[in-house]
């Protein structure tokens, strides 16, 4: 993606280490997050009945429980789990990949720091549209 | 307090719940070899959600649902 397509959506430091945050970009909301310093980028529509997904108080874990753990319960992702508030569809929030459903990948817009910055891009006709604006 | 502009002062609105239909645009489905995916505006670029292709999976309906949810609340209507 070229860089002139990406948006300045404000200093690092507003985005700190576990802060959710809901941007206006190209038409369309994106819920940014600060997981262990590493920031990521996902739509705010869950993919069940279009609910804000990331508009959440909190990330949080999920419970595994499998045969190759003896079907022990066991507490992991932590803090990299978004569940939707309407409804509580959880995704992981690096992979964008839903927990309960392996099948529905969320988009994972591009995002980083430069200079201090945070850059977004969302990509397609109408973030071009708007940059050349 | 720190003197740094803020997401809103910058154009891009700053979000925190409640905050009405998440896409300004007509969704879409597109199909691909491998998913369905949930686009913008029928711009292929700009997807949103792919639901892969699997036997044991009903990808077409989730996407055409979440496509028929989202135009139908953009456009107040029940879907």
């Amino acid at each position: 993606m070229a860089p002139g397509e990406e948006r300045d959506i404000g200093a690092a430091e507003q985005f700190p280490d576990g802060s959710r945050t809901v941007v206006d970009v190209a038409g369309r909301q994106v819920g940014v997050f600060n997981v262990g310093g590493e920031l990521h980028a996902l739509p705010n529509v869950c993919p069940h009945q279009t609910g804000p997904l990331c508009e959440v108080a909190r990330l949080t874990g999920t419970f595994r429980q499998a045969a190759d753990g003896d079907w022990r319960k066991e507490w992991v992702h932590d803090g990299e789990i978004v569940a939707c508030p309407w409804h509580g569809l959880e995704f992981h929030v690096p992979t964008g990949r839903c927990l309960a459903y392996p099948h529905i990948q969320l988009r994972r817009y591009s995002v980083r720091v430069a200079e201090g910055r945070v850059l977004l891009s969302v990509g397609g006709r109408r973030a071009a549209a708007a940059g050349a604006a | 307090m720190s003197a740094a502009p803020r997401p809103a002062q910058l154009g891009v609105p700053l979000l925190r719940g409640g905050s009405g239909t998440p896409v300004d645009g007509r969704l879409a489905v597109v199909e691909d070899e491998e998913a369905y995916a949930v686009v913008i505006d029928d711009d292929v670029e700009d997807w949103l959600v792919r639901f892969g292709k699997d036997p044991e999976f009903p990808a077409r309906a989730w996407a055409d649902n979440m496509a028929g949810v989202l135009n139908a609340r953009r456009e107040g209507v029940a879907p």
